[in-house]
């Protein structure tokens, strides 16, 4: 995984921290960090003249194979011979090299040194690559997560990007491999650290279904992976989009990336969720104002979080939820202005000096609804002091789940650094009847 | 070629020689191709295997005469690598051996290139991995722990989405 302890071609070794590139994944137990050299104009050139792009090429991996299968393809395609046939498998060992190998990078004899270091009957298989793939193929994730921290030799086995490659396909069968692999090749990602940010992103998505939030949620769910400064644009269309029941609505431009976004709609919207405890009655008009294009944001009478990155495309959705009250929200834009001020949905927040602990923005009208960005790691939470009210509900803060379109690139700066930013123009401010908390 | 029931002659790294039906022989996919290229009278002194001792090749052999009727495995097929739970009774009681033994299956297995003994021993060395911590995992392969202290708790957060994703893997 790029930042720790081996690099995807099994031969990095760096203990760079990763600190501030993905912070936000740092709860996820996942340190993000990029090679400044990643090599994207080879990169870029590599799969210049793919078009489209969504035929998956699931032609089995053979151990040992494709080094010698991606030397002869590259010679073909050299030469002229391969007609443009491209192989993502290949495409991704090519480069696997060039991929997350962050600061100094174990050379061949450290690794091998590692595996000498091994006992002769363990070594001799694990010593093998290949064969050392076949086993960990075999195990679940959290073997190959527990095996990893048993000795440095085995963190470096589980960097291999075609064991990743693999799993990838096991998981996510109908999604489409190769986007991964080419936002990976381009941003210097191990596929390693992708798959544990899907894997974390899916669970996100479960539980949205399990407590049958709407297609916000869904929504967020699906935009985009952002890891580092990059976003990772996943848009499994098939077999998730199914299990939501939801059919793709329309595309409109502007995604972070400059790739079109979708949106969704249900094709039949569960029933919502909603608490008394929070002593809010208004989940029942939330599904009507849900219902509407425009209303993609949820408040939750529940702690959530919502992980913003540089670039501002919603990261992942964390929830640690004790109940599902859904209020209605209109489509929420956040528009940052500078970091100590920014409007959403027209309401102007800015910082609060009175909190020196955090960067907290408060809402300069009501000075009731706060977004705290936690120092270090670019996390917005969202939260109402409205759940002050001695109600007992279990909600005592409520947070909101962003759906968070971006307009500017805005670079968080340390809090010592506010007071050299310039004034920031204010948004007119929108109609505050959308705010229900 | 020779007969189904032409009788091989092959050579283990140790200077034995083990007689295998040619049907038992053609298990294995290098053994099959050179049985393929080269002429009769080639074959006549045997293989020489120089990567496989008597011990293991008759091993080799003994799976694979049990498993000479079976269909070619599958190609590979990342759902059903995956399951460690299907080893047949028969199999299970093969791979109880010594580790050292098993380890130099799978080298034998890998080498000779037979899937069905590759993928089978792999398995259960998977299965030896599967539900330890990693000081179990240790101690089961006698592997040292070369993390410093900060390493090890570095691997170990980088490590914890398993937890938090609540995966499993397919």
């Amino acid at each position: 995984m790029a930042g720790h302890l081996g690099g995807a071609d099994g031969s990095g070794w760096s203990e760079e921290s990763g600190e501030g590139a993905g912070g936000a994944w740092q709860r996820a137990g996942m340190r993000v960090s990029f090679r400044d050299d990643v090599g994207l104009a080879a990169h870029d050139r590599r799969w210049d003249g793919v078009a489209g792009g969504d035929e998956v090429n699931d032609e089995p991996y053979v151990h040992g194979e494709d080094s010698e299968r991606g030397r002869d393809r590259r010679e073909r395609r050299e030469s002229g011979e391969d007609g443009g046939e491209r192989d993502d498998d290949d495409e991704y060992s090519e480069s696997s090299s060039h991929v997350a190998t962050d600061g100094a990078a174990l050379s061949g004899e450290d690794v091998a040194s590692l595996r000498n270091a091994f006992p002769a009957r363990a070594g001799c298989v694990f010593g093998v690559p290949e064969l050392a793939l076949i086993v960990v193929a075999q195990l679940a994730d959290t073997d190959l997560c527990t095996l990893a921290q048993v000795c440095k030799l085995f963190n470096v086995l589980l960097d291999d990007p075609l064991l990743w490659q693999r799993r990838f396909r096991a998981r996510w069968r109908r999604a489409r491999p190769h986007r991964v692999w080419r936002w990976a090749e381009r941003t210097g990602c191990s596929l390693r650290q992708l798959y544990a940010a899907e894997a974390v992103r899916e669970r996100a998505l479960r539980e949205a279904l399990t407590f049958q939030w709407f297609d916000p949620v869904a929504k967020l769910c699906y935009e985009a992976v952002q890891v580092g400064e990059c976003t990772y644009d996943v848009r499994y269309t098939t077999l998730r989009e199914a299990q939501l029941g939801l059919v793709p609505e329309e595309m409109r431009g502007g995604g972070s990336a400059g790739a079109p976004r979708v949106y969704w709609r249900r094709r039949q919207r569960p029933h919502s969720r909603t608490s008394s405890a929070s002593g809010d009655d208004s989940g029942d008009s939330s599904v009507s104002t849900l219902s509407s294009r425009d209303s993609t944001l949820s408040v939750m009478s529940a702690v959530s979080t919502v992980s913003v990155m540089s670039g501002l495309s919603v990261l992942s959705v964390v929830t640690n939820h004790s109940d599902s009250t859904i209020v209605p929200y209109s489509r929420g834009q956040l528009e940052i202005v500078t970091a100590s001020s920014f409007s959403l949905n027209g309401m102007e927040f800015v910082l609060d000096d009175s909190d020196p602990d955090e960067a907290v923005f408060i809402n300069k009208r009501n000075r009731k609804h706060r977004l705290v960005r936690l120092s270090g790691n670019e996390l917005l939470r969202f939260s109402s002091d409205d759940d002050d009210a001695d109600d007992g509900a279990s909600a005592s803060h409520g947070s909101a789940i962003l759906p968070i379109v971006v307009e500017e690139e805005v670079a968080f700066v340390d809090d010592d650094e506010y007071d050299d930013l310039p004034s920031p123009p204010c948004s007119p401010p929108m109609a505050e009847s959308y705010v229900s908390l | 070629m020779s007969g189904d029931h032409d009788m091989v002659k092959l050579i283990s790294s140790d200077g034995h020689t083990i007689e295998v039906p040619e049907d038992i022989v053609r298990k294995s996919q290098t053994l099959q191709n050179t049985l393929d290229d080269l002429a009769k009278d080639q074959l006549e002194n045997g293989i020489p295997l120089a990567n496989v001792t008597h011990a293991i090749l008759t091993k080799v052999v003994e799976w694979c005469t049990h498993h000479k009727d079976d269909p070619p495995p599958p190609e590979d097929d990342d759902a059903r690598t995956r399951r460690t739970d299907d080893i047949t009774p028969w199999d299970a009681d093969f791979c109880k051996v010594e580790q050292t033994v098993l380890f130099e299956l799978i080298l034998a297995a890998n080498y000779l290139d037979i899937k069905g003994l590759l993928d089978l021993c792999c398995k259960t060395v998977a299965n030896m991995i599967k539900g330890k911590s990693p000081e179990q995992i240790r101690q089961t392969f006698n592997i040292k722990n070369d993390f410093t202290p900060e390493e090890e708790e570095q691997v170990r957060k980088e490590n914890e989405w398993c937890e938090e994703a609540g995966s499993t893997g397919k």
